[in-house]
């Protein structure tokens, strides 16, 4: 009984993981507004602490590596026309 | 300049660019790395395989049954295990592309097929794009920043995921290893070797035929000269050599343990649940939400002969290409009975699958847009979200047709 609710808690982190990886890499904008919206509520519900730690990074530099896309191609523009 | 480099860049380049010459030495270059690809690799990959199931036999006898028996022999060394095996085959391939970039060969072999991809609607600019996207499409697509020209850098943009990239390799050398025997042409030539370099050259001659159908619908049909500086001729730096395969190597193992195994553990749940109902006779998958995808989906690709698990296996894989091996291996681990079948992909495919649904997969492979990121940066790269749709349209219905083609011509004929 014991080893059954183990390997449950065991793998139902290593899902939610791999699930939080998979909407980042697929729905970043999806993830990011979920990420705000989350540390408010954690905010509101007193946990600055928390909040903060869940709160999206935002990008500092705007390089090619920082992936801004400050460099995506707006010579192209001239394509949608 | 010292006088004595450039005398010796002359003598080679009068060899090596010559115009009748130079292209066949090209030709026999490439052949040899792809040889070495399958000969050099087999013993690293013979040992990672059998640590492959030596591991997989250990954890079968060791854990108790349940799901966290299941994840591990299914999902980490049944999935991860069956794409880690083809990293000895990057390193080697990489090695070469290293010591041919080290040595100032490469912007030769641009010069060389300038004249070549002139005709096909290219221009030599677009060598180095294509030559990277052999790596991977990505840094292929984002280094046509480099070709000033508009149209030609949509061209390249477009047929750049035609190039046969890394994580093909493992769908390619599974199917290869698993159908082709195992001998040699002429006593020397490794036969599996020879289908390798074959799929490398077929993606080359689509992109290339691909571009020259679009210059045909162009109304500027001027032609862009390449000019460039040739690099002098010199010995590869076996320090530079180990730092460039340690990052190949380090990337392999870094999508290994990123997407394949995020992408894995997700599929590995959608193979395990729901379970199988009380009174159900069917192998457990069956009862599945991958199994219920699979079969759903599976009469769409049955006229390309591909069966209900390879259906489940594209889905994942359209995060990576090489996901679908790993998919394969999780599929087929969590459907046996026996767990050490996950070692084991290319024995079992090649007993389950006709000869006509392992090329048809192949040729599947050779022009379909399997990965979501190369489509990103074609969005990123070309501020158009057209560009995306016209280029994943034309490639899954180039990958339809030649997948339908090559299944029905094999089982006629076999």
């Amino acid at each position: 009984m014991m080893y059954a609710v183990i390997q449950a808690v065991i793998i139902t982190a290593i899902v939610a993981f791999c699930a939080v990886q998979m909407l980042r890499r697929m729905m970043p904008k999806l993830s990011h507004d979920l990420q705000i919206r989350g540390a408010n509520a954690l905010r509101h519900a007193g946990m600055p602490g928390v909040a903060q730690k869940l709160e999206p990074v935002e990008a500092k530099d705007d390089g090619c590596s920082s992936g801004c896309g400050s460099c995506k191609g707006c010579a192209l523009s001239e394509l949608k026309r | 300049m010292p006088q004595r480099t450039s005398l010796i860049d002359d003598r080679l380049d009068g060899i090596l660019l010559n115009p009748f010459l130079g292209i066949p030495i090209l030709i026999a270059i490439m052949f040899v790395v792809f040889q070495a690809v399958f000969t050099w690799a087999t013993p690293a990959m013979d040992f990672i395989e059998a640590s492959m199931a030596w591991l997989g036999g250990m954890v079968t006898e060791t854990l108790p049954d349940g799901l966290l028996k299941s994840f591990i022999a299914d999902a980490l060394i049944g999935g991860l295990g069956s794409v880690i095996v083809f990293l000895p085959q990057i390193i080697i391939l990489f090695f070469f592309i290293l010591i041919l970039e080290e040595s100032g060969y490469l912007p030769r072999a641009a010069f060389l097929l300038d004249k070549l991809m002139s005709k096909a609607g290219l221009t030599g600019r677009s060598f180095i794009p294509l030559l990277s996207s052999h790596a991977c499409a990505i840094p292929g697509i984002m280094a046509t920043r480099s070709i000033h020209d508009i149209r030609d850098r949509i061209t390249t943009i477009m047929i750049a995921p035609l190039m046969t990239c890394s994580a093909r390799i493992p769908v390619y050398t599974l199917l290869i290893a698993a159908f082709v025997p195992e001998q040699q042409v002429f006593g020397f030539i490794s036969f599996r070797g020879l289908i390798l370099f074959g799929m490398y050259i077929i993606g080359i001659i689509g992109g290339l035929s691909v571009s020259l159908v679009m210059s045909l619908f162009r109304r500027d049909k001027s032609e862009h000269p390449l000019i460039m500086e040739l690099p002098s001729y010199r010995l590869p730096h076996a320090r530079n050599l180990a730092i460039g395969l340690g990052e190949r190597a380090m990337i392999f193992m870094r999508r290994i343990t990123g997407i394949i195994f995020t992408v894995n553990t997700l599929l590995w749940v959608t193979t395990t649940f729901p379970g199988k109902p009380e009174g159900a006779t069917g192998p457990a998958i069956d009862y599945s939400l991958a199994g219920m995808i699979g079969h759903a989906i599976a009469p769409v690709f049955a006229p390309i002969g591909f069966n209900w698990q390879i259906c489940v296996a594209l889905i994942p894989g359209l995060a990576a290409r090489e996901v679908a091996v790993s998919a394969l291996g999780t599929v087929y681990a969590v459907s046996g009975s026996d767990d050490a079948v996950a070692s084991q992909l290319g024995s079992l495919i090649s007993s389950q699958w006709s000869l006509a649904t392992a090329l048809s997969l192949m040729a599947w492979y050779v022009f379909a847009p399997q990965c979501l990121s190369t489509l990103a940066v074609i969005r990123r790269e070309t501020n158009s979200w057209k560009m995306v749709g016209v280029t994943a349209g034309y490639l899954f219905a180039l990958a339809y047709i030649f997948a339908f083609l090559t299944y029905q011509i094999v089982s006629r004929l076999s």
